[in-house]
């Protein structure tokens, strides 16, 4: 046996690139020789390390970060050094579910227990979990949340924004209980295993975004933006009647009354009312800006190739005319025709406002970019985009939510840079574009370690009277 | 939290802790990544719903095993128009996806696997962060990206592969002579 061919073969065989009667061979030799089928074992298992490490990279093909002339050593180490932080959180949350098990399970002697769970010591209550005011939440106490919303920031990493009318409980240090209301979930990698009781299921994530509405009426609507997500359809002493894994771009209603797990149509009809009609996957429309991104403090809603879109302030009459950053029809970026482009929206006009947010999770230095392109659809036409930090700050007044009965209040803002001097050559800039019917907005935004990219989309509100599209550019 | 949500958790943090053995034995069988994936999911639902047929945590590992081993002979059953699947060498791979597991635990593979990455060349490195983190990179950018063919980079591949596994290897004899 030549070990170095036999490997070749096996790397091969796992490829699906073997002649037929080379793999007839080949699992004539695993089923005989029990070091054939161990090493084959084991190239699948390197296989599956470097795909699962290679993928923790965030490496796409589009990133600028891949500068591999410039420090590839340093780059690849510092991906290297990432990448074993994973085990050693999975490691602290499972410890963590271990601890809060061992704990609870005290006030439920009686019930018998067909997992022999681990003996742990009981240790003082670790972190907690708090607002994003800091505020610490009692665990296990109903809370009623009749208006506005709160940020749950969970010590596993996982981030809820709940809306009200809701009724929840904080249960564990990943888990919720979420009688009735909306939320949407942010779990990174560190919160996997984060769990959610409703009225009528249970959900496990897998590492995901997903939302949650919740009803008394014994119904619980789940849509999976990122990730994947277990549901499952519980009686009523919270026991897994059956269960259901749930994949990206997919919604289900769990229905206790039916006894059904029911696919149901992704869209969120939610952003619907607000007046987007679509959007693509790489887009997550969250009907609440959470208080620490409205505030301008960043790296909040850190996910790498995912916007968010959050509407702000809805029929806004403009009391003067207002300068957009770009209106144009087309997707060219040359300072000539953006200028060209550059329009006043005349004072009188009634906009419905969206913020647009991306801020990528990627850590790996001063440099690294990971980009995200996605499409928004709306209802009515685009009025302009606000994309200078200067005029987002300056518009505050008008369009952000916290400004509403505060006339002096102002925030910091990042904005977006698209090339504004000639057409980008370098890639390196950001591109923000709308259609001929005005209707879709396209972007390809590309952030990293300490920068978001973000801006204001405004339509025509719907109880504003059309505007015409040929509004006299400013010189 | 109900008995119930206790070992719906204990029955998530065995599937992490496991992944990697489990996978690499799905894999080894399909030869897919795809539906090395889906069928990984599927187990994971069967787990998470029979755990309370599980009398014992050590014996974790050859239960899902062997439901992953039905789940693999169900889709190659499916599959066979497309690939026919041995059942035999599906059986033979899951007695050896045991004794590699016995013989040293995953974690220890895989902090091997870090260690040896370190000690690549950092071209070798970077054309390995490439290719197996570049699913959405075209082979048009990876060839450009390092001036070769594809097959030559597939060579390239299976070379630091050979390098990668004798490293491993060499790692894992000095820990069990230590």
């Amino acid at each position: 046996m030549n070990p170095q061919e036999d490997h070749r073969k096996l790397l091969n065989y796992l490829a699906g690139t073997l002649q037929p009667e080379e793999v007839r061979e080949l699992e004539r030799q695993i089923c005989e020789l029990p070091e054939v089928a161990d090493c084959l074992i084991e190239l699948a298992y390197d296989e599956y390390f470097l795909v699962e490490w290679g993928g923790s990279t965030g490496y796409g093909g589009n990133s600028p970060a891949l500068s591999v002339q410039q420090q590839p050593s340093r780059t690849a180490l510092r991906k290297i050094r990432r990448w074993l932080l994973l085990p050693v959180l999975s490691m602290a949350i499972t410890l963590l579910l271990i601890l809060q098990a061992d704990h609870k399970l005290d006030n439920v002697p009686e019930l018998p227990l067909h997992v022999d769970t681990p003996q742990v010591n009981h240790a003082p209550h670790s972190a907690p979990v708090t607002l994003s005011t800091g505020e610490v939440v009692s665990p296990n106490i109903e809370q009623t949340l009749p208006h506005g919303f709160v940020e749950l920031l969970f010590p596993t990493g996982a981030k809820v924004f709940i809306t009200a009318p809701a009724v929840y409980e904080v249960t564990g240090e990943n888990s919720i209980r979420l009688q009735k209301g909306n939320f949407v979930a942010n779990v990174p990698e560190s919160g996997y295993g984060f769990q959610v009781d409703t009225p009528s299921g249970r959900l496990v994530d897998l590492g995901t975004v997903f939302s949650v509405h919740a009803s008394e009426n014994e119904e619980t609507h789940l849509q999976v933006i990122r990730g994947k997500v277990i549901a499952s359809l519980t009686n009523d002493r919270g026991g897994v009647r059956k269960s259901r894994e749930i994949q990206e771009n997919q919604a289900v209603k769990i229905d206790r009354e039916q006894d059904e797990i029911s696919e149901t149509p992704y869209f969120n009809v939610i952003s619907r009312k607000y007046g987007i009609t679509h959007h693509t996957h790489t887009v997550a429309f969250q009907e609440q800006m959470p208080d620490v991104l409205a505030t301008g403090k960043y790296q909040v809603f850190e996910h790498d190739n995912l916007a968010f879109v959050f509407p702000e302030r809805a029929n806004v009459t403009l009391p003067e005319h207002l300068q957009g950053d770009l209106d144009s029809p087309r997707p060219e970026q040359t300072a000539e025709e953006l200028m060209s482009r550059r329009r006043d929206i005349p004072a009188g006009t009634t906009v419905d406002c969206f913020r647009v947010y991306y801020d990528p999770v990627n850590r790996d230095g001063e440099g690294a970019f990971i980009p995200v392109q996605g499409e928004i659809h709306f209802a009515r036409p685009i009025v302009g985009i606000l994309l200078s930090p200067e005029l987002l700050k300056k518009t505050d007044q008008l369009f952000h939510p916290l400004c509403e009965y505060d006339p002096n209040c102002q925030f910091l803002h990042q904005g977006t840079e698209i090339d504004n001097t000639q057409v980008d050559q370098t890639g390196k800039y950001d591109v923000v574009s709308i259609s001929e019917d005005r209707k879709r907005l396209t972007f390809l935004l590309k952030s990293g370690t300490r920068f978001v990219d973000e801006f204001r989309v405004l339509i025509e509100s719907a109880e504003s009277q059309p505007i015409s599209t040929n509004s006299p550019t400013r010189p | 939290m109900s008995v119930e949500m206790h070992m719906q958790s204990a029955a998530v943090r065995l599937l992490m802790n496991y992944r990697g053995a489990l996978y690499s034995y799905i894999y080894a069988c399909v030869c897919n990544h795809a539906d090395a994936e889906d069928l990984l999911q599927d187990v994971s639902v069967a787990v998470v719903e029979s755990f309370s047929q599980l009398t014992s945590e050590e014996g974790f590992l050859p239960w899902a095993r062997e439901i992953a081993r039905r789940r693999i002979l169900a889709h190659a059953r499916k599959m066979k128009k497309e690939r026919s699947m041995d059942p035999q060498v599906i059986s033979a791979l899951a007695e050896a996806s045991e004794r590699v597991t016995r013989r040293h635990p995953v974690s220890r593979r895989r902090d091997a696997l870090l260690e040896c990455l370190g000690k690549l060349p950092a071209s070798s490195c970077d054309l390995l962060l490439r290719y197996y983190g570049s699913s959405v990179a075209r082979v048009e950018e990876i060839e450009a990206r390092f001036g070769k063919r594809m097959s030559a980079i597939y060579a390239e591949v299976h070379r630091m592969r050979s390098l990668l596994r004798d490293c491993v290897s060499r790692r894992i004899q000095e820990d069990l002579l230590e």
